[in-house]
């Protein structure tokens, strides 16, 4: 029971490449991941964790935030506004929200986010595990296929990646008002509101 | 009209609290009793070793806030500032997300107020595993009886809200059973926003309770300070040293605060305390501390109703069923208690851990959503052993908890007894919160997919808000690290009074275990100081 087949293999549809699934069998990529993006980054001479962060941020680097513009409308879909000021404004207030909790997380979640976020913005990794190439460019076919890729995997430290980012992204929107719309949810009962707000 | 905020009034008046960010050099404190931590043991042990006359000075890592903040009921600005790591504290592995308080009354200042006395089955099996003594079911009575008096203690009278009704129609039609949940409130509004802090002072936290009361008694508080090491030498602590955290309670502001007292009590929780020990190199000849780390292990399911929910609204808890929580007694596979969870959007929305139109069809049906969840009773048999907490190289706790075939049983069971549940009370469609689940729209249905459900971490969304052990009391040396009366076994004028010196999880919600046991450590420490 402690073992799993993973999703993919239960539903013939999601896409599984076999020869991945046999590197991850072999371990290959259960070293370099348990190495950790450090490990990989020293190696093609780009520690990027030590870069300072993004400019009106506490946490996220510059490095980030193309992987976040792309992960932001996978996980939220058609809840985010068509194109346009709208949009551009939650977007950023959710980067900021995801920053804030990177930011109030202890030393060692932070070092694993570090990590996971390090894992899929250098492009010998990203494309290994998530098949894009680039953020900037991923559409959201792709975008879906990573992510059900990732959710599905019978590897551990790829579903808790999965996990972390759709929590980072929906924690954040469903905190918003526009979250809170697309919850039909009528925020804190109105009359006691107004007695301790009055 | 503005809800009277407790602290501005007394430190008016002359309370003692001192916001630590504001401190412009190195300080040193001094004191009878240092207390680490204001929640349920800190918060207890403050009111009981100042009355005694005792100069008390409690130290608190977050931030004190009170009805004033909590008026605006908003789970992100709560989430945010009142949980350990933004209440993004995780297992080492990621696999359990741990709800924990951080602030002034510790997480009694978030909790959903469900009370509970130690179950006498916990209690025989501390005595007979770990030799605890002076703590049977007649013993801790008079404890647990003062403190449901002190914090207004009683089964909830109002009709439970959709939510937890859920429960118990469910339970009623199946011949289950199923019990009005006791809840430590004083003329509550059932709004439903414990978790984000009580708006009304109606929750009897130790942040409107004993914090108070021991302020009162002259004793000092000091908030957004964290404390880094205990100095042991010559089999006592001899002080300890702190950091200031800035405005932000994130990152120390540089100042460096000492305490010396004669005694010191560590009410930080089970995982804190712990890694406070551990990174001060505390003697511990059996290497005990931090072992058997209990938590509740929780999983879910989530029904949609034919009827709104609207489990937002309420009192989060105040059915529970105790159907499959001690038919073994105390030993056995592992009994679960069954409880419901509060479904504000943003919680809701994690539990839920799905992407995309999935995620946006599912979260539309918020109002429609009855929760369930299953509070595993975990440290009870040879294969459920507790995790462990360890430190990395800055000193910040590691949470590592393995679990074997024996818990996941109990997850599989759990979730047929919810899913059962849900569809005797009505539900149209039942979804166990399991990455490869589906809705199910029948009790047939929903059987045959937990059967074959992967159990496996990461696969299912685990949950814990309840932190126990690391620090296990008992008079097993070998096993434990207090004694029964919570005195650290390693240095004179050391106790721990929290809920890290349970030897096992309790079996029901926490927080009453934490007060009547810190008020009968307490008092009798008090005894012994002012002898």
């Amino acid at each position: 029971m402690g073992n799993h087949p993973g999703r993919a293999a239960q539903s013939p549809a999601a896409p599984v490449d076999a020869g991945r699934r046999t590197l991850l069998q072999a371990g290959l990529f259960g070293s370099l991941l348990l190495a950790g993006a450090g490990a990989t980054a020293a190696l093609s001479g780009c520690a990027r964790r030590s870069e300072s962060t993004s400019q009106g941020f506490q946490f996220l680097r510059d490095a980030d935030l193309p992987l976040l513009h792309a992960i932001v409308p996978a996980v939220l879909g058609s809840m985010l506004p068509p194109a346009g000021a709208e949009r551009d404004r939650l977007v950023d207030d959710l980067l900021h929200r995801i920053d804030l909790s990177g930011y109030r997380l202890g030393a060692p979640a932070q070092k694993a986010l570090g990590q996971l976020f390090d894992l899929l913005n250098l492009r010998a990794t990203r494309w290994a595990l998530t098949g894009i190439g680039s953020w900037e460019e991923a559409t959201p076919r792709q975008m879906q296929a990573f992510l059900e890729r990732w959710r599905g995997s019978s590897f551990g430290l790829l579903v808790a990646g999965y996990r972390a980012l759709v929590k980072l992204v929906s924690g954040a929107f469903f905190g918003t008002p526009a979250g809170w719309a697309a919850a039909n949810y009528p925020g804190p009962p109105p009359g006691p509101y107004q007695v301790f707000n009055s | 009209m503005a809800i009277d905020d407790i602290y501005t009034k007394g430190i008016g008046e002359g309370w003692q609290v001192f916001d630590a960010s504001t401190l412009q050099q190195d300080q040193t404190w001094e004191a009878d009793v240092a207390i680490v931590g204001s929640g349920a043991g800190g918060g207890t042990s403050a009111e009981i070793l100042s009355a005694a006359g005792l100069k008390v000075l409690i130290l608190e890592e977050g931030p004190l806030q009170t009805a004033a903040n909590f008026k605006d009921m908003n789970d992100a600005r709560a989430y945010g500032e009142l949980y350990q790591e933004g209440a993004g504290r995780a297992t080492a592995d990621g696999a359990i997300s741990i709800l924990q308080g951080r602030a002034v009354g510790g997480t009694t200042t978030v909790n959903w107020t469900s009370s509970f006395r130690t179950p006498p089955h916990t209690l025989q099996y501390w005595a007979e595993t770990f030799g605890l003594k002076n703590a049977g079911e007649a013993e801790m009575a008079p404890w647990f009886a003062r403190m449901e008096e002190r914090l207004g203690v009683a089964p909830w009278a109002v009709p439970p809200n959709a939510n937890n009704d859920a429960l118990k129609r469910g339970a009623e039609k199946l011949g289950w059973a199923a019990h009005v949940i006791p809840r430590n409130v004083r003329g509550c509004w059932n709004l439903g926003y414990c978790g984000l802090g009580c708006p009304t002072n109606a929750k009897q936290s130790m942040l409107v309770t004993t914090i108070p009361g021991a302020l009162k008694n002259g004793a000092q508080l000091v908030h957004h300070v964290s404390v880094r090491r205990l100095l042991f030498a010559g089999g006592k602590v001899t002080g300890l040293a702190a950091e200031a955290l800035g405005p932000d309670c994130v990152k120390p502001s540089g100042v460096r605060i000492t305490v010396k007292a004669r005694h010191y009590v560590l009410a930080g929780g089970a995982i804190n305390n712990p890694a406070l020990l551990l990174r001060s190199g505390a003697p511990d000849p059996y290497h005990r501390i931090g072992k058997r780390t209990c938590i509740h292990p929780v999983n879910l399911t989530l029904a949609m109703m034919p009827d709104k929910v609207e489990g937002y609204y309420g009192a989060p808890q105040s059915i529970y069923s105790d159907e499959f929580q001690w038919k073994h007694g105390a030993r056995g596979p592992v009994g679960y208690k069954i409880e419901v969870a509060p479904m504000q959007p943003l919680l809701g929305s994690v539990i839920y851990g799905r992407y995309g139109e999935e995620l946006k069809t599912g979260m539309a049906q918020l109002p429609y959503m009855q929760s369930m969840l299953a509070l595993l009773r975990d440290g009870f048999d040879e294969q459920s052993q507790g995790g462990e907490i360890t430190v990395d190289d800055s000193g910040a706790p590691l949470i590592h908890y393995d679990i074997g075939d024996y818990l996941w049983d109990g997850m599989r069971r759990a979730y047929l007894s919810m899913a059962e549940l849900q569809f005797a009370a009505g539900a149209r469609q039942v979804l166990p919160l399991h990455l490869d689940a589906q809705l199910c729209s029948s009790w047939g249905e929903a059987k045959e997919a937990i059967g074959r459900l992967a159990y496996a971490k990461q696969r299912l969304p685990l949950f814990t808000a309840h932190l126990m052990g690391g620090c296990a009391m008992g008079e097993d040396e070998k096993l434990t690290v207090t004694d029964s009366n919570a005195r650290f076994r390693h240095a004179d004028n050391l106790s721990i009074i929290d809920g890290s010196l349970f030897p096992t999880s309790i079996g029901a919600n926490p927080q009453l275990s934490i007060y009547g046991f810190a008020c009968k450590n307490a008092t009798k420490l008090a005894k012994e100081l002012k002898a």
